[in-house]
């Protein structure tokens, strides 16, 4: 329901708009959970973005980042899905074609976790926490593309998730 | 206005927490079925909290993100411990105020938490009253001067920790049956670790001349390392009911029923002292397992050939007493310490059953069964 509000917000903006001040993106990440112990789970993670740019250095985005901590094999497990959506102003620093970005705003985190005794499901949760999101971010500034690389930030319940990020973002509508 | 604002955040963060519980909760937990040995998944209630959030109860205190650094100095090596911050449950509650763990590691923390405090209860019952609340340093991170990191290295364990008041409980990574952490007679053998230690020594960070280089004392030390894992896995055996309690973790032979003399090799093994102390290879395991497998072999049973549990009640109770009546010095201190004044409690008819069984037992150490007549 989130994620429907938050696209339907996007694509009701950009019709307001210039193609080229609308942007989206998808990042490839190294998801590290931080875990009730401390210690951290690293998981392959999936994010998608949208940003609508108020000016040259200024952005504000809504972001979604998924990662699925898949079930072990011994005989108290657990399988996790953990989403995090944020909406963030971004600060870009020129430094020639390409930007140093800082970004900050709050966030949701949802993690869906079923529990496994002997293989057999017994029990789900659903857990959403409201926190802050945080980036510090290096792009490259292409002719259609922008790539970008960099790390996110998650706190939220005295924890700090962090995700190494590799993606790019483009124009959402193209006037090529 | 900045401190507002992260107020605010903060405020907003710990709002949609569940409500901190404290006291008894029933709780989704893996438990051993008290009729046999298996293990499963079932709802049980965990006691004696402080605070469920932060796994803080009467005796045990689950931290996170601790470190153990193993360093060298001039006086040798040097352990230090830095305790990290509280734990971080996740949970729900469900509407029957069931507790939920919301992560894997939160379902294996809240399972151990139990384990312990179970533990603790047991022994509470029969004479052995904790002096402090014990720490549990949940997969710590540990550094070692020779190893560096060794989070990686150090696997699949679990040890008491006499210099930080606890237990270090490292990941599950080799073992595909029962994680350790989660067998609860594998747990109360740890625990057990914490109450020899306390009612040998009181509430200090090593024993006595645990660095001497005398070779007195060292020897003393090699017998106390055999009589720890002995008197551990008799409390493991007793809380459990299971005399093979390590069985569903792992594959080895530590069953108590299944009987062992202690041999003239072994003695050697231990008052041999190698050449370089940083040299030591003893396995103090095997040795302790001789020592329990005796008691378990003497003890008094009152219902044919099993141990009842009030035959175990028993057993916990006079190891408690046994403990606190030792003598730690060298040429004094043995093995067969710890058994021979177990003997002493006993009645006069069980002695006598327990004294043959010993003599049988501990022949290379004989002499030192003062409570079955000496030599």
């Amino acid at each position: 329901m989130l994620r429907a509000a938050l696209l339907l917000s996007m694509l009701l903006v950009t019709t307001a708009a210039q193609a080229e001040d609308f942007r989206v993106g998808a990042d490839l990440s190294v998801f590290l959970r931080e875990e009730a112990g401390g210690n951290r789970t690293v998981l392959p993670g999936l994010s998608l973005r949208g940003s609508y740019r108020l000016r040259p250095s200024i952005e504000l985005a809504g972001l979604w980042m998924q990662a699925f901590d898949p079930k072990g094999r011994g005989p108290a497990e657990a399988s996790s899905w953990h989403q995090r959506f944020a909406a963030r102003a971004e600060f870009a620093l020129p430094i020639r074609t390409s930007s140093l970005v800082l970004a900050a705003g709050p966030g949701v985190s949802l993690t869906r976790t079923t529990l496994f005794g002997d293989g057999e499901a017994i029990a789900s949760t659903t857990l959403a926490r409201f926190g802050a999101s945080g980036a510090l971010l290096f792009e490259v500034n292409l002719p259609h593309l922008t790539l970008r690389t960099g790390v996110e930030a998650f706190r939220a319940a005295r924890r700090t998730d962090v995700a190494v990020v590799l993606g790019g973002t483009w124009p959402s509508r193209r006037a090529w | 206005m900045k401190r507002l604002f992260s107020a605010a955040i903060c405020a907003a963060c710990v709002a949609c927490l569940p409500e901190d519980r404290s006291g008894s909760v029933d709780a989704l937990v893996y438990l051993r079925d008290p009729a046999g040995t298996a293990y499963s998944s079932g709802v049980a209630p965990v006691e004696n909290l402080d605070s469920l959030r932060e796994l803080r109860g009467r005796d045990i205190e689950l931290r996170r993100s601790s470190r153990i650094e193993v360093g060298l100095d001039l006086a040798g090596v040097r352990v230090t411990v830095d305790p990290g911050k509280p734990f971080a449950l996740e949970y729900a509650i469900d509407e029957d105020g069931v507790v939920i763990p919301g992560d894997r590691e939160s379902f294996l923390a809240l399972s151990l938490y139990r384990n312990l405090d179970r533990a603790a209860s047991i022994l509470r019952e029969h004479g052995h009253e904790p002096v402090r609340r014990l720490q549990v340093y949940y997969l710590p991170r540990y550094d070692n001067f020779v190893a560096g990191d060794g989070r990686l290295v150090f696997t699949d364990n679990a040890a008491f920790l006499p210099l930080g008041r606890g237990f270090i409980i490292v990941p599950s990574f080799l073992l595909s049956d029962l994680p350790l952490l989660l067998n609860e007679g594998v747990m109360a053998h740890e625990f057990g670790h914490a109450v020899v230690h306390q009612e040998l020594f009181g509430d200090v960070d090593e024993a006595p001349q645990e660095s001497s280089a005398d070779p007195g004392w060292r020897i003393a030390h090699r017998h106390l390392s055999a009589m720890h894992e002995g008197v551990a896995d008799l409390i493991g055996f007793a809380v459990t009911g299971d005399p093979d309690f390590i069985g569903p973790s792992l594959a080895t032979d530590r069953n108590l029923a299944e009987p062992r003399s202690f041999l003239a090799f072994d003695l050697s093994s231990i008052e041999l002292l190698p050449a370089d102390a940083l040299d030591d290879r003893l396995d103090p395991h095997g040795l302790g397992s001789i020592m329990a497998r005796t008691v378990y072999e003497f003890w008094p049973r009152t219902e044919g050939n099993r141990l009842t549990e009030d035959d175990r009640g028993r057993l916990l109770t006079l190891t408690v007493r046994a403990l606190r009546a030792l003598e730690f010095a060298p040429e004094v201190f043995t093995l067969a310490a710890f058994p021979n004044e177990l003997a002493r409690l006993l009645d006069e008819s069980e002695r006598a059953a327990a004294c043959e069984v010993l003599r049988l037992r501990f022949a290379p150490l004989q002499s030192r069964l003062t409570a079955c007549g000496g030599a």
